[in-house]
């Protein structure tokens, strides 16, 4: 209930100035700018600043008690200090409801010259007690800090444990509403430090919500309910007390975590800097071979094997990974290496808030689905896990490397690349520059030269960014034309060709970012015939001979399912009607099945598909041509397999197909607006996920096959609703669901009740390894009315759902709800109904690309 | 609970970004539920001061009394000249002297109050105002003790007051309150930079010499743009003459005052979150 809440953290940001000059200038510019009533120069970090806390969000009720642990720097104090009101933090905010005393380890202003006594009335008039209000208090003070005696006593003359302990019986009298101790807890003796957990414990009963830092784990432990581990900032990890502080003290054992303290520099702190990218040099192989941190021990396919892939079609690879130690945020690259220089490499950081970290002793699977998008070449395929080192050394490093050789597109085997991607055309040079978005199709546009010997791409400080050698044949014609692929960071570039006298430059272009909505997009397609199928169709007179009877746009590719194995298996993809909107997320492999449907016998087909913008008009677009693919009249489907690089957007999908019968005479139709899609960007699938409903069926009876269900069932009130059944695409408990993000998911709940229920519903959640809830969803809102359930009947909600989630791995909870008595009761609950793993999308990118979607799980 | 459990505090940036009343009646309220801890503090200020001292209070009456024998010496050296002043010159002296130390003690103790107590400003959220209000109390603690040897100088020299002399409480609400608007941003800034600390007691001195205490007036531009040379020199008119000598630049003074003091204030809690991050 919301007034039980008393502090709310709502994404709370802290930078910190390493240096006291330069600080006193930013607190001074800073102050004077708000003074005037401007806003502050930058939200951004300046010279020598770094986040001492960055994005930290957490609640605390009446009663509870939180623990913010972490090493020294971690932002500990920072936190606390913001909570209390004395410093304001730079973005987001704190809300604290009621009295907040704070008691911190520093001291906490007493006198030294002045008595026990009037240092009680001075302490606890700033606490903000009235004057009476303490008189009252003292005798109870008094005793608590068992000081009797020495009332009367200057201060100095106390000890230091004397001195704490006045301290904290005058704050923990003051029946404060929300109650922050930092390291206070350490001095003492254990006679005292007991009848402070006691008194804690008492002030929570009474609804005080407490907030310790302590470094002794036995003591957060009989106090703490929640814990929030901070590390250099961030939040590491934050859920139940105990699984917090086995984390935490994993990590501490594990040393990884010492440098720490020595360095706040680091200004990200969640994500290690990125490993270099080339061959690992032996210097790190030298150290993997002493301290080796994990070894592989299981490979698909075999090591050493030569494995061969078509370009543009999706590949799996398989290691399993042996950790010896814990191992926080360690980084997974994946790279093609030909000829000694890196084609494709990109990185992932399994970053805590979504992966599970490695402990020691632990099997970590990893596996990759790769679709190189590079041209026909030899080379290796090299993956590698690199343990993160924190004082600048060289990280650790287990690596497995294929010989690999690519083949180019596959309907273009054989042919020269230079044809696919470059042809003849006219061009003009001094055009404007068209802004396109990344991996666009970009036309060639280079003035005529004789004997071109290549053609280039020059980034802004005209350093060349690719060469692609001309055949000698291609000098012939008057000009260079086609289209290449914006496979590049958003910036200007300008192309230019290169002849034996020199360099000419040709078209400037400029490349967005490609959530920005741009005119071009290129969706990367192929297509094929899927099925054809002859029918006795009679041979209506008509104007039209072809219809187009249905599309259907399918997020991601089903056909994956024989690759992947029995382990992991994609979901049904969601399919759509026309006229109703499919999501896709940029980048994503999407197929689209068209239905034509022909009363007659026809050839030299031409079908093709565009993607349009409402305002920019058409945008991308496939097309497909084949001279015979039906013998007679009949319903054939044509399977578009594409990779939706278009910009974020609502498109509209159009169609046509054109033939010609046996006659020569020329069929076709069209339909302009077959279908929508919305096109998501990929930070819309960012670290707080969504999860959109689709559907909600009701079934009357539970399902006879329920999958078994796994975890411990809360204990609750036993009436009303009970879970039989829970399954995620048909799995539950610790069975792995593997989940593509934006594509459609179904999750089937069997309750039965044990005594009527009007108003049922359920919700569930994917929680973060961190325990952060990232998505949540509730079966019924409140306005809706699901059919009541009699006792002893039973009934299945089978939702289809499209969650969009981060690479990770996700348990979901469910849990039942009773409305019927206006607040909803939750009468069953479980933890673990099913485990979810999202494969994180990672883009290795150079000359060439690779698409991959890596599935990452501790065994 | 405590009565202020309603209340809900939010910490965002820029909280007194606006000029809004609200922000304004919070910050006032918030100090006036704190006046216990004022007089708290005060009482802290004077009894850390003089309890491990022989003379004790002594020191408050002896300061301003060994300054007037200074002074007194130099006339009658006639290393100090200037204009013969209407009563005996030791009374006319310690008249100027004690509103003028009054400021002087105001003010330095408010430049440091908070450098001076990390500990309160890091770790405590109380309306800080009551930091730089208490060094006021701690100062007119000691004035209150030198009016007692003021009056013993009115009975030495047969002297009788005069009955204008009721005014002079308001006289010196008007001079703390000039003093408090001054504090509130040298005690902040001082926070910042200790630059303030050193600076303070440097221009105070010659801050005095440009105030009518030693002698009965100055240049009369000087009056104009300085506060306290009506400050002074009406808390000389109430009590000996019964006439205001200069009223003009009382007034000037008067209004300077009130609209320093929201200026202040406001720079105060705007500049105070990120002075606690440094000071």
């Amino acid at each position: 209930m919301a007034d039980r809440r008393l502090v709310t953290a709502d994404h709370v940001w802290k930078r910190y100035c390493r240096t006291m000059r330069r600080s006193v200038r930013y607190a001074l510019t800073d102050g004077i700018r708000s003074f005037v009533g401007l806003p502050p120069a930058t939200e951004q970090l300046r010279e020598d600043e770094f986040w001492s806390l960055s994005d930290i969000s957490f609640a605390l009720d009446r009663g509870e008690s939180l623990a913010v642990i972490g090493s020294n720097g971690a932002g500990k104090s920072t936190l606390l200090k913001i909570l209390s009101g004395v410093i304001a933090p730079d973005r987001g905010q704190l809300r604290v409801r009621g009295r907040i005393v704070s008691m911190m380890m520093a001291g906490v202003g007493f006198h030294p010259v002045l008595t026990g006594r009037e240092n009680i009335h001075i302490y606890g008039s700033i606490l903000g007690l009235r004057r009476r209000e303490v008189r009252r208090l003292v005798p109870a003070i008094l005793e608590f800090a068992d000081l009797t005696e020495f009332l009367d006593t200057p201060v100095k003359y106390y000890s230091t444990g004397m001195y704490m302990r006045l301290a904290f019986a005058i704050a923990a009298q003051s029946r404060p509403d929300v109650f922050v101790i930092d390291e206070v807890l350490a001095v003492g003796d254990v006679a005292f430090r007991t009848k402070c957990i006691d008194h804690l414990q008492a002030m929570k009963r009474d609804g005080c919500a407490l907030l310790l830092v302590s470094h002794s784990a036995g003591q957060l432990r009989s106090i703490a309910d929640h814990g929030l581990w901070l590390h250099r900032g961030a939040c590491l990890a934050s859920g139940p007390i105990e699984e917090v502080l086995d984390l935490y003290l994993d990590e501490q054992r594990s040393g990884h975590d010492e440098n720490g303290t020595a360095s706040p520099a680091v200004a990200s702190p969640s994500a290690p800097e990125p490993p270099p990218l080339g061959p690992p040099s032996a210097a790190s192989d030298s150290v993997a071979a002493v301290q080796p941190w994990a070894e592989i021990t299981r490979v698909q396919p075999p090591p050493g094997e030569r494995i061969e892939w078509t370009a543009h079609t999706v590949n799996r690879v398989s290691i399993r990974v042996h950790t010896k130690a814990r191992c926080l945020e360690p980084v997974l690259t994946i790279a093609f290496e030909s000829g000694g220089a890196v084609a494709a490499a990109g990185t992932l950081t399994l970053s805590a808030a979504t992966f599970p970290q490695p402990q020691p002793d632990r099997t970590l699977r990893i596996d990759l689905d790769i679709c190189p998008r590079l041209r026909a070449t030899d080379g290796e395929v090299v993956v590698r896990l690199l343990r993160p080192a924190d004082d600048g050394t060289a990280p650790m490093v287990v690596e497995e490397r294929w010989p690999c050789r690519i083949d180019g597109r596959p309907e273009d085997a054989g042919a020269p690349d230079l044809r696919e991607e470059f042809g003849w055309r006219a061009a003009t040079a001094d055009a404007p520059p068209p802004s396109v978005a990344q991996h666009a199709a970009v036309p060639i546009a280079v003035p005529a030269v004789d004997g071109p010997r290549a053609w280039l791409l020059l980034d802004d400080r005209q350093r060349t960014i690719v060469r692609t050698a001309l055949p000698p044949a291609a000098g012939a014609g008057p000009h260079l034309a086609g289209t290449f692929h914006a496979h590049l960071p958003a910036g200007d570039y300008q192309q230019a060709i290169e002849t034996a006298a020199g360099v000419v430059p040709g078209a400037r272009v400029r490349i967005q970012d490609a959530a920005e909505p741009v005119g071009h997009a290129d969706l990367e397609a192929r297509g094929d015939v899927v099925a054809a199928r002859p029918t006795e169709h009679e041979a209506a007179p008509s104007d039209t001979p072809i219809h187009l009877t249905d599309v259907r746009l399918e997020g991601s590719t089903p056909a994956l399912d024989g690759l992947l194995g029995a382990s992991a298996r994609l979901s049904t993809r969601l399919h759509r009607s026309a006229r109703t909107t499919t999501v896709l997320a940029a980048g994503e492999r999407c197929r689209l099945l068209l239905s034509v449907r022909a009363d007659r016998a026809l050839v030299d087909w031409d079908v093709s598909v565009g993607f349009g913008h409402p305002e920019r008009g058409r945008c991308a677009g496939m097309r497909l041509r084949r001279a015979s693919i039906l013998g007679g009249p009949g319903e054939l489907v044509v399977c578009f397999e594409f990779a939706a690089h278009l910009a974020r957007g609502e498109y509209v999908v159009g169609c046509s197909a054109v033939a010609r019968d046996t006659d020569g005479r020329r069929v076709e139709a069209h339909v302009p607006e077959f279908a929508s899609c919305l096109v998501l960007g990929p930070h819309e699938t960012g670290s707080e996920g969504r999860l959109e409903i689709l559907r909600l069926e009701e079934l009357p009876t539970p399902p006879t096959a329920a999958p078994p269900l796994c975890g411990e069932a809360a204990d609750l009130s036993g009436t009303g609703l009970r879970l039989v059944a829970f399954a995620l695409d048909g799995r539950s408990g610790v069975d792995r669901t593997v989940v593509a993000p934006g594509s459609a998911s179904v999750v089937e709940v069997g309750v039965v009740a044990t005594t009527a229920v009007d108003r049922p519903s359920f919700k569930f959640a994917f929680v973060s390894p961190t325990g952060r809830c990232v998505a949540r969803m509730t079966g019924f809102e409140a306005q809706q009315t699901p059919a009541p359930l009699a006792a002893g009947s039973g009934r299945t909600w089978r939702m289809e759902f499209v969650p969009r989630l981060a690479g990770g791995r996700y348990q979901v909870q469910v849990a039942l709800l009773d409305r019927s008595g206006g607040d909803p009761v939750v009468t069953d609950r479980r933890h673990q109904g099913a485990v979810c793993l999202v494969p994180a999308r990672l883009r290795a990118s150079g000359p060439g690309l690779l698409d991959v979607d890596a599935v990452i799980d501790v065994e | 609970m405590s009565d202020g459990s309603q209340r809900e505090f939010v910490n965002c940036p820029n909280r007194f970004h606006t000029l809004g009343w609200s922000a304004w009646r919070q910050a006032g309220q918030e100090a006036l539920g704190f006046r216990d801890a004022v007089v708290q503090l005060v009482w802290r200020d004077v009894a850390s001061r003089y309890r491990q001292s022989f003379l004790g209070i002594g020191w408050a009456i002896l300061t301003p009394l060994a300054l007037v024998l200074v002074f007194l010496y130099l006339r009658q050296a006639d290393v100090v000249g200037g204009a013969p002043t209407s009563v005996p010159y030791p009374l006319f002296l310690y008249a100027g002297l004690l509103p003028w130390q009054l400021f002087q003690a105001c003010l330095q103790r408010m430049t440091v109050c908070l450098a001076a107590n990390p500990v309160l400003v890091t770790r405590v959220r109380f309306p800080r105002e009551i930091l730089v209000l208490s060094a006021i109390g701690g100062a007119l603690f000691d004035f209150v003790l030198g009016t007692f040897v003021l009056a013993g100088f009115f009975l030495w020299y047969g002297v009788v007051p005069h009955w204008t002399c009721v005014w002079l409480p308001v006289l010196l609400l008007g001079e703390l309150l000039f003093a408090f608007a001054l504090g509130l941003v040298l005690s902040v800034l001082n926070g910042a930079v200790r630059d303030i600390a050193s600076a303070v007691p440097l221009v105070l001195v010659l801050w005095m010499f440009l105030t009518p205490v030693l002698y009965p007036h100055g240049a009369p531009w000087m009056d104009w743009i300085n506060p306290m040379s009506p400050f002074i020199a009406s808390f000389r008119d109430l009590t000996f003459h019964g006439e205001l000598s200069l009223p003009g630049p009382l007034l000037v003074a008067a209004l300077a005052t009130l609209v320093l003091l929201p200026v202040a204030w406001r720079l105060f809690h705007v500049l105070l979150p990120r002075v606690a991050e440094i000071v």
